[in-house]
């Protein structure tokens, strides 16, 4: 049997889970993101941090109402990347028996 | 997260706040009254129209992002939501014309009025709710046919003149339906200062 192939950086729950949410909005930001999630602060960070670094997600900063916000999106490549993790995983979900 | 949960939580979270059912409250009142004082409302029924919204995102900025923080929904498909809604508007009008005119008396529209206007709101609020993933959204969709139609038989003699009556129902509908998921998402969620 061939090795199954996925993504590793869309695979990984939390880095998924995060580009899930974005797929769903135009944007979120940063304590949306968290509290939809269940995530904690710093695995948000370092996970979204990751995602920027890939190009799959895009990230600005600003001030409203004084406060700092930062804005999460998906990229172009975040959502070509989603679509072939979502091809490859019906594959691999069509090749397990119904009562393996 | 609960996995498949994820779309009808993050609709949750956008629309769960009840401000869009409060607005849309204001907005059925302004149309009771415009139809009921007459023409010189016709300007409040455009400020809350236009400017309703806009207000609402700066309530949101103050009371909502604070708790659950930020985020805008998906766009829509501009083209497949205005046609959806041409055909939908066309199909409810044309359809019941049609019943008017098959039963002889085109004058039943005037006595069902109500009852369209009812079909025409359940139908948007029925969208919503596919938007939303909210309960509460599609029991006002129902509540909205069902009001309509009871108004049609109580006041249908009335006719247009029952739409004030329509409306004003429903204003009361929506804005204690926003009111009471405004108190509860207040509760639910504290404030957060970053």
């Amino acid at each position: 049997m061939s090795q199954v192939d996925l993504d590793r950086v869309v695979h990984e729950p939390a880095r998924l889970g995060i580009l899930v949410a974005l797929a769903n909005v135009k944007e979120a930001d940063f304590s949306f993101l968290v509290r939809t999630l269940g995530m904690t602060r710093g695995n948000f960070a370092a996970h979204a941090g990751r995602l920027e670094q890939e190009g799959l997600v895009d990230s600005e900063k600003s001030f409203v109402d004084g406060q700092p916000r930062t804005l999460y999106r998906l990229t172009a490549a975040g959502r070509r990347r989603l679509r072939e993790y979502r091809r490859d995983m019906q594959a691999v979900l069509a090749a397990i028996p119904k009562r393996p | 997260m609960r996995n498949g949960a994820f779309g009808k939580d993050i609709g949750r979270a956008l629309y769960g706040d009840g401000l869009t059912e409060l607005w849309a409250a204001a907005l059925f009142l302004a149309m009771a009254a415009v139809w009921d004082v007459g023409g010189a409302l016709v300007p409040a029924l455009a400020v809350i129209a236009v400017f309703g919204w806009p207000v609402l995102d700066r309530v949101r900025r103050r009371i909502v992002e604070p708790r659950i923080g930020h985020a805008t929904p998906a766009d829509e498909e501009p083209k497949a939501l205005g046609s959806g809604m041409a055909i939908t508007t066309v199909a409810v009008i044309g359809g019941a014309l049609f019943v008017a005119w098959w039963v002889g008396d085109l004058g039943l529209v005037r006595v069902w009025v109500a009852g369209i206007a009812g079909a025409l709101v359940a139908a948007g609020t029925w969208y919503l709710a596919g938007r939303s993933n909210l309960t509460r959204h599609r029991i006002l969709s129902m509540a909205s046919i069902m009001w309509g139609f009871a108004v049609s038989v109580t006041w249908g003699d009335r006719g247009y003149d029952s739409l004030p009556i329509f409306f004003v129902g429903l204003a009361a509908a929506f804005a204690v339906t926003g009111a009471v998921a405004l108190i509860a998402f207040l509760r639910a969620n504290p404030r957060v200062d970053a």
